[in-house]
């Protein structure tokens, strides 16, 4: 069984946001909403880095663990999902992730910051796959299609990798070999217990 | 027993009056988020 | 006597502002410095880590805050156990108290004859703050406990409607929970600030181990003194706390928001457990107590028997030769 994950390659990374503009159009996300961005490092000077983030769908995913109405769950491919009918927009997820995943549709906090939405790895939610009720609150399934993730897809430079997290950590191992230099699979000690081995 | 069904009423008014105030400032991400040289489409 | 909404709302918003001026001065956390080279690249990467974002939003930037992970680890672990055991324990103590010591009767009986204790005005901010209190303790520990506690039970559906409810009326019954703190805090600050006679009236544990023993005191006894100034600087906190978490990341950045989340959590457990003991006298600990609160009128024997002073001056103040 796959376990999905992203890889980006920061050495890269030329912060084109072909990433962001692809998840935004295929998941018609409103403005406002970034489930996906692009951070720069050291913008302008020497060392500069572009990392393009998401959510990381981590191993032992910490707005799981703090959701007061415990509305996340995992796939088999162990992406992170949960549901908008039972999400309260406590912003708690928030709080707990080390990467700014959840996003909210509401500003303040007094009205409820609305329902949370954050990266699927384009797999949509627990409504019935590729259905219109499922598109309209969580974006596009291309999972269930047998497809990966329209952000890799589009990556201009083969930055963003997205897949079973074996695959993509050899790929990343056998480029880091071949060129000679390589930052290390960003945010993957964080997210998963072991690492790349690159 | 009056004072405490007065302050009961009270209690639940002066949250609803609270509601309304705060969800009337509560912005839209949408909104508070759009740059001037962005054309937001209304769906 | 009601305070203007103007004096009401600086009180408020100075408080905030003392709030986040604290957060953002103690509690942001260096950023790392944008390393040159690879290797201290991946250093970095592995601490907080913020960057250039083209968009609006500021949060956008904050690429990495691992402070999070800690964030979880005490919410989840030591507030939970400790608070949730916190909370059991003040229960079971309550109930073993009350086995041994039973209910504190009138000891030479109920006189048939009563006097005012509390106006209608003072009884009606008790119960605003009262009534408000218990909405927002309940769906405050609901926050922390309810998943593990009652979705088990009802199910997720009916949970998360159920807490969404509550986080609507926490939100806004806090509004009125302030009020009616304030208007506490003008109507009895003169009679709870403390003097000699406490220093007695703890000496002798109030009165309440032993019968027989009921040492004087004024309107307020040190007991409830206490409890004023707890239930002062516990809402104090508490909407500090939660005004910064209704408001979030107006007044504090990420690492306040969690903490403010932390205090707001811890204290509100140690307010309820506080409450928990407050209530339990008031209604079942003390024969007598709850008309104080309930009609605002209480029996003349009563009030000899637990506030001497009080009475004595209340009821000589009347016509001479009532009692």
């Amino acid at each position: 069984m796959a376990r999905m994950k992203f890889l980006l390659d920061s050495d890269r990374c030329i912060e084109c946001n072909a990433c962001v503009t692809a998840c935004k159009n295929e998941n018609e996300v409103p403005w406002g909403i970034n489930r996906r961005r692009v951070v720069t490092l050291n913008d302008g000077a020497k060392g500069e880095k572009s990392i393009s983030m998401a959510c990381m769908h981590c191993e032992d995913a910490p707005c799981m663990a703090v959701c007061p109405v415990d509305c996340f769950y995992r796939t088999d491919d162990g992406v992170v999902l949960h549901s908008k009918d039972l999400c309260i927009g406590c912003g708690y997820c928030f709080y707990a992730c080390p990467f700014g995943a959840p996003q909210y549709p509401q500003v303040g906090n007094f009205g409820s910051r609305g329902k949370m939405d954050k990266c699927t790895f384009c797999s949509g939610g627990p409504e019935d796959d590729n259905t219109k009720a499922e598109y309209d609150k969580y974006g596009a399934n291309r999972l269930a299609e047998g497809k990966l993730p329209l952000c890799a897809e589009f990556c201009s430079t083969r930055s963003l990798l997205a897949g079973d997290g074996d695959v993509i950590a050899q790929i990343y191992k056998d480029r880091v070999a071949r060129r000679g230099y390589g930052s290390g699979a960003w945010g993957w000690s964080t997210a998963y217990k072991m690492g790349t081995g690159a | 027993m009056k004072a405490f069904l007065t302050a009961t009423v009270a209690a639940i008014v002066i949250a609803i009056v609270a509601g309304f105030i705060l969800k009337a400032e509560n912005e839209s991400a949408t909104a508070a988020f759009t740059t001037t040289s962005a054309r937001v489409s209304t769906n | 006597m009601l305070i203007s909404a103007t004096v009401l709302l600086r009180r408020v918003a100075a408080a905030l502002l003392l709030g986040g001026v604290v957060a953002f001065a103690n509690l942001t956390p260096a950023v790392a410095q944008q390393p040159a080279n690879d290797a201290a690249l991946m250093e970095a990467l592995k601490g907080t880590l913020s960057g250039r974002v083209s968009i609006p939003d500021e949060k956008s930037a904050l690429l990495q805050q691992p402070q999070g992970r800690e964030w979880r680890e005490m919410r989840e672990g030591p507030v939970k156990s400790l608070g949730g055991w916190l909370l059991v324990a003040v229960v079971v103590g309550l109930c073993a108290f009350f086995a041994w010591r039973g209910r504190v009767r009138v000891e030479g009986g109920f006189a048939g004859r009563t006097m005012e204790r509390f106006t209608p005005v003072e009884r009606f901010t008790h119960w605003l703050t009262a009534v408000s209190f218990i909405v927002l303790g309940l769906s405050g520990l609901n926050m922390s406990f309810g998943r593990r506690l009652i979705l088990p039970l009802i199910g997720p559906d009916a949970f998360a409607s159920l807490t969404e409810l509550g986080k609507w009326s926490h939100d806004y019954l806090s509004f009125a929970f302030v009020l009616g703190v304030f208007l506490m805090a003008v109507m009895w600050l003169r009679y709870n600030f403390f003097n000699a006679l406490d220093a007695e009236w703890f000496k002798e544990g109030g009165g309440i181990l032993k019968k027989g023993v009921h040492p004087p005191s004024s309107k307020f006894n040190a007991g409830q003194k206490i409890l004023f100034w707890a239930v002062m600087l516990g809402a104090l906190v508490q909407a500090v706390s939660g005004y910064m978490l209704m408001f979030p990341f107006y007044f504090a950045d990420m690492a306040g928001m969690q903490l403010s989340l932390l205090v707001h959590a811890v204290s509100g457990i140690l307010f309820v457990a506080l409450i928990l003991a407050h209530i339990y006298i008031g209604t079942l600990g003390m024969e007598g107590a709850f008309d104080a609160m309930g009609t605002g009128q209480v029996d003349v024997n009563w009030a000899r028997e637990h506030h001497s002073l009080w009475a004595k001056e209340e009821l000589g103040a009347r016509a001479p030769g009532d009692d």
